[in-house]
């Protein structure tokens, strides 16, 4: 069988190490005590919505620095009606066209977005194209790399360092927060976490609960694309998109 | 109060070779505090330059020596911090496989002090009456400062010196490029890095620049006097001694 | 196909040294990141004491490396992906380029990755005629330019603004400018066209996670998310040591990169894969091939000594502190890693005396150490280094450097333990040095070996009498009173 050079290279290991195959490591692998982090999983179900927005007010601090927007809104139509209007002040960067590819996401469904985009002679391509093969892939990522907004939700995201955390899946797919111009997140405010403790708290808490929660894929993306290669100057929009916009919906109480 | 208080000197090699005056100086600053010292007549180099240069061996029988010169000294004082740091952080890690050596050496490294932390951790003084007309700028020794952590106590000593003004340098804590064998090996390397130690020493309008490890003002003044410049390098030991040369 | 140039160390340091344009970006690249690294340790919620904890992190990883690189790979093949386990650079060539010949790849786009520096991946495309389009900014214009990075983070550094400008007019037929974000739109629009045509993606890895079998890749610039993302087929590499065993381990150590890497509290862009295209799902590469890649790291594992250098991310923290790097730039380590790091790893993944000038050629000031987010010691292990070219170790195949030396050493302890002789020696070498005095009661100019020191420098001749001398008599006089 052919187990590609891993049985010797494994062995070359061990040797060096002067380990034996057999030996247990119990505590390799095993997370933080289940008492600490059901305390954290508490800390932040339960915080109140004073201290999450105190949370989206640090974030929007940390944002400063690193050229990403960060918005509150009250309600869904709210950063529906917001992203309307970024939509009509910019231009595309690629071509004349305008199009907005978006995710299949309840939280962007619920926005009703799309219809207010055709009306003003928008395109809009969802992400979440069936598996229908190679092609309609192709097709995908041609017209996503020439859209100009991209529009996303987030799994998490981190107040501490502006970080949206999202994670790969049918109908979230990486490219819409890649390819376009202007990456648009929205979020609920109670999706808002303190820091990347707490972040990796939830992971673990999902991993107990499906190890295979990850799956292929999870993108951690803190601001716009950036170098700085040139003469150590900062430059927005290396590779990814050159604006970021983060639209946390805070609810009306 | 410090009438049987003793200290064991430990002249560093370069003091003892070239700068013997830094030697007297430090015997001054204790005569001033009224501390008896001692200079074990046998005493030769700390083995650091043989162990920088990866001669482990021939830097182990001189720690050896060392260790047997020190041994039965209460408190060793040495006016240079790139040897405290041979003493206390090298020393074991040579000897570390020799049953009988290293308990030795972890006591005598106990015992041994760099001049500038002795006089302001251990003996609490900080003010030892010294006076100096001019300005007075200060290099951190690697060693010192990043090998055994000492960086407050020689700027303590220094503000208290009479009718001194202190300026600190701009990256007074950057390497001046010595690095022993180093500086003779791979001159243009060192020179490169000593020339921007001088470009900041000069920044600063310092009359003086002063340290704590000979080494390192050795190559300060090395370069300093090449080009002919007049701002002085003086051990710490010299400004505290209340000289002003 | 690998370059290994550390036998000139001494000359393209001096080559370094002599170049203004080199000397101003050093010196910005260092007040920028190094000073701030410090700053960033400092202000970290758990102070710099963070440092020993990834370093305990890293060192459990290391000390399990079979462990978890079995649970990785099961994990990454469970989904479909390939891994294959390199023992050496030649290996993990073949494999990719046996993997793009499958593919009939002619383009593969590629994230910087040190790795495929260190084991000459871009060479052996080019000799096959596929093309790899380096992606990271810096990368692709040090890839136009036809030269190599100098420095891990930043490669492009000893290149101007106007340099760069000639280069992009030149190459990509664009009107001359020194705008550098024009410059940066020139590289963006070429290289879109590059991702979205080419036919592999080519990452390294920062640092995998055994639990949930994924790896992680990390940018600024999203140019590495482009090459997992887009093309049919990705291959990455990873050193064998970057792992850790559990995913929130990554915690403490991504901060601790990012602050080390680019005074950041958390990079643009972390992304964690860990395999190929799900079904259902519409982007991602069709195939997903991990190389694992040993080229003498178990050499490094298996001497207890030199081991923690394993623990080492490659964020080019050392670089940024150190004295001489800071004078002499990237190009004279020689090898794919430079600063503190490369003087390290280099002379122990390519030959101890082979780069003998890399275990000399520094101050050890020890700069390194309290800049690295995993606080390695590398001082520690640079003394050791010459330890091995001073008296040989076969272990390391490493040969005695220098014999002449070594009977000066064998001397200078013998006298060591006599003051009678040390006296005699000390005296020698004033009676030498009345030769070369000034009337200035300087040396300026001094033979043989020395002469380094006097090519910049005067010294002060040895003193009349030693202190120990002078004291000895002051003794005898006391006691006579
Ligand atoms: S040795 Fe430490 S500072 Fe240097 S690259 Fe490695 S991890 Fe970073």
């Amino acid at each position: 069988m052919n187990d590609y050079g891993q049985a010797k290279f494994l062995n070359n290991i061990r040797k060096a190490l002067r380990v034996d195959c057999k030996r247990v490591c119990p505590d390799l692998f095993c997370r933080q005590s289940a008492e600490e982090s059901m305390l954290t999983i508490d800390r932040i179900s339960s915080r109140p919505h004073s201290l999450r927005l105190l949370l989206l007010e640090k974030m929007i601090e940390a944002a400063k620095p690193l050229n990403l927007n960060v918005i509150p809104v009250k309600t869904l139509p709210e950063a529906a009606q917001e992203i309307i209007k970024l939509a009509s002040e910019k231009k595309p960067e690629w071509g004349d066209e305008e199009s907005v590819v978006l995710w299949k996401h309840p939280l962007i469904e619920e926005m009703n977005i799309v219809e207010i985009l055709r009306e003003r002679n928008i395109a809009v391509i969802f992400s979440n194209q069936p598996d229908t093969g190679q092609t309609e892939r192709d097709r995908l990522v041609k017209e996503s790399a020439g859209s100009f907004i991209g529009i996303t939700s987030a799994d998490y995201c981190i107040a501490e360092t502006g970080t949206l955390v999202l994670k790969t899946a049918p109908g979230n797919e990486r490219i819409v927060s890649l390819l376009p111009s202007i990456h648009v997140a929205v979020i609920k405010l109670e999706q808002l976490i303190a820091d990347f403790k707490e972040l990796y708290t939830l992971l673990d808490k999902n991993l107990e609960n499906d190890p295979e929660w990850i799956e292929n894929g999870m993108t951690f993306i803190t601001g716009p694309s950036k170098t700085a290669d040139i003469e150590a100057t900062m430059v927005h929009g290396a590779h990814g998109p050159r604006e970021l916009y983060i639209y946390v919906v805070t609810g009306t109480c | 109060m410090n009438n049987n208080r003793k200290v064991t000197l430990f002249i560093q090699c370069i003091i003892d070779g070239i700068y013997p005056e830094v030697g007297f100086a430090v015997v001054r600053v204790f005569e001033k505090l009224g501390i008896g010292v001692e200079c074990p007549a046998e005493q030769t180099c700390c083995g650091q330059p043989a162990f920088n240069s990866g001669y482990r061996k021939d830097a182990k029988q001189a720690a050896e020596h060392f260790i047997n010169v020190f041994g039965d000294a209460e408190t060793i004082v040495c006016p240079s911090g790139s040897c405290v740091n041979m003493v206390r952080n090298h020393y074991p890690e040579l000897l570390k496989d020799d049953r009988k050596w290293l308990p030795r050496a972890l006591e005598t490294a106990k015992r041994t002090f760099e001049l500038s932390e002795y006089l302001v951790d251990v003996l609490g003084i900080d003010d030892l009456g010294a006076s100096y007309g001019g300005r007075i700028t200060y290099h951190d020794s690697c060693h010192l400062m990043r090998g055994i952590g000492v960086k407050e106590q020689p700027r303590k000593l220094i503000k208290k010196i009479r009718n001194a003004e202190f300026v600190e340098m701009y990256d007074s804590d950057r390497c001046c490029g010595f690095g022993g064998a180093f500086s003779v090996k791979y001159p243009e390397i060192s020179t490169a890095i000593l020339e921007d130690k001088i470009k900041n020493i000069i920044s600063s309008n310092a009359d003086v620049v002063t340290g704590c490890d000979m080494g390192c003002l050795m190559n300060i003044q090395g370069i300093l006097s090449r080009k002919r410049l007049s701002i002085k390098t003086l051990h710490i030991a010299q400004l505290l001694a209340g000289e002003s040369i | 196909m690998i370059r290994i140039n550390t036998e000139n160390y001494r000359d393209e340091a001096i080559k370094g040294i002599n170049d203004p344009v080199l000397q101003k970006a050093l010196a910005d690249l260092q007040v920028r990141f190094g000073r701030g690294t410090a700053e960033a340790y400092r202000n970290l919620p758990e102070g710099p004491g963070l440092r020993r904890k990834a370093h305990e992190i890293r060192m459990k990883a290391v000390e399990n490396l079979d462990i978890l690189l079995e649970r990785l790979s099961e994990k990454i093949r469970a989904r479909g992906g390939h891994v294959f386990f390199a023992e050496d650079a030649d290996a993990a060539v073949k494999y990719c380029l046996e993997t793009a010949r499958k593919h009939n790849v002619r383009l593969a786009v590629k994230g910087k990755s040190m790795t495929t520096e260190e084991i000459g991946l871009n060479n052996a495309f080019a000799a096959a005629g596929i093309e790899i389009a380096e992606t990271d900014l810096g990368e692709y214009i040090i890839q136009l330019a036809g030269e190599h990075p100098s420095h891990i983070i930043a490669p492009a550094i000893h290149k101007t603004r106007s340099e760069i400008g000639l280069l992009f007019s030149e190459k990509l037929k664009i009107p001359f400018t020194t705008d550098p974000e024009t410059l940066t739109r020139a590289a963006r629009k070429a290289l879109r066209e590059k991702f979205l045509s080419a036919g592999m993606g080519i990452s390294g890895c920062n640092i995998a996670c055994a639990e949930t079998g994924h790896i992680t890749v990390v940018s600024n610039e999203g140019n590495i998310r482009m090459s997992t993302t887009l093309p049919k087929v990705h291959v990455a590499f990873m050193g064998m040591e970057r792992i850790t065993a559990r995913l929130s381990d990554h915690d403490i150590l991504f901060r601790l990169l990012s602050r080390g890497a680019a005074v950041q509290k958390m990079a643009g862009y972390v992304s964690y894969i860990g395999g190929p295209r799900q079904a259902g799902h519409a982007d991602g590469p069709d195939e997903f091939h991990l190389v694992i890649i040993d080229n003498g790291r178990t050499k490094i594992l298996a001497d207890e000594e030199f081991r923690e250098m394993l623990c080492c991310i490659r964020c080019g923290a050392c670089l940024n502190v150190c004295p001489v790097y800071g004078k002499i730039g990237g190009h004279a380590y020689g090898y794919a890693y430079s600063g503190p790091v490369g003087a390290v790893v280099t002379p122990l993944l390519v030959g101890i005396n082979r780069a003998k000038d890399l275990c000399l050629g520094e101050t050890l000031c020890g700069a390194c150490k309290d800049a690295c987010p995993v606080d390695i010691d590398l001082p520690r292990m640079l003394l050791l280094l010459r330890s091995k070219l001073a008296d040989g170790d076969s272990k390391w195949n490493a040969g005695r450097e220098n014999t002449g030396e070594k009977m000066l050493y064998g001397i200078w302890s013998e006298i060591v333990q006599r003051r009678w002789a040390y006296d005699a020696m000390l005296g020698l070498s004033r009676e030498g040095s009345r030769l070369f005095t000034g009337k200035d009661g300087m040396i300026s100019s001094l033979p043989f070996f020395l002469q380094g020191w006097t090519e910049s420098r005067d010294m002060k001749p040895p003193a009349r009498k030693s202190f120990m001398r002078q004291w000895k008599k002051l003794e005898k006089q006391r006691r006579v009173k």
